[in-house]
């Protein structure tokens, strides 16, 4: 899973069938440990109710269509988690 | 899945069996601004665009999870035209 920020999203009225009715998000990856967000972004569906601004964890490739199973559902990142906080102990 | 733009079109007669019938676009990614990024992928349209519309596209085994895709040697697919991007 990895962890990320939700900056936007996406409409798209023509797509897919297995798209239909799935929310599409804009986010950009965050290293977990400094929180520093990368500037890239991805697109993924979301079978959360996360908004802008929240934390996210999402899966990608084929784990990310397993999330809508037993749908089928063209998507090779889902957000599948809001993710609250984050406690990093050790060195 | 990547946000692209569509920059053109591939013609192939010589292929595999498995992809005859699917039309073969030439996609560009794009940044939130819809400038030009050096990757592109030649991917399967399965929803009808025309060059220069916004994209989304799916890689991977994910590809073929579509009805048009299934079972066919096809790792990258157009999933939807964009109508907007809300960033905010």
């Amino acid at each position: 899973m990895f962890y990320g920020k939700v900056i936007g999203n996406i409409v798209a009225t023509v797509k897919a069938k297995g798209l239909e009715g799935k929310k599409i998000q804009v986010v950009k990856p965050v290293d977990m440990t400094t929180g520093i967000e990368s500037g890239k972004f991805i697109v993924a569906l979301d079978i959360t109710d996360s908004g802008i601004g929240d934390y996210v964890g999402y899966e990608d490739g084929k784990e990310a269509a397993w999330a809508f199973e037993p749908e089928e559902v063209p998507t090779d990142a889902t957000i599948v988690a809001i993710i609250d906080k984050v406690n990093i102990t050790g060195e | 899945m990547v946000l692209g733009k569509v920059i053109g079109s591939v013609v192939a007669t010589q292929k595999d069996e498995s992809l005859v019938g699917k039309k073969l676009m030439l996609v560009k990614a794009i940044d939130l601004e819809g400038n030009l990024l050096e990757p592109f992928v030649v991917a399967v349209d399965v929803v009808g665009v025309g060059i220069g519309e916004k994209v989304l596209v799916v890689n991977g085994s994910s590809a073929r999870m579509t009805d048009e895709t299934r079972e066919r040697s096809i790792d990258s697919v157009i999933v939807a035209k964009v109508d907007s991007i809300n960033i905010s």
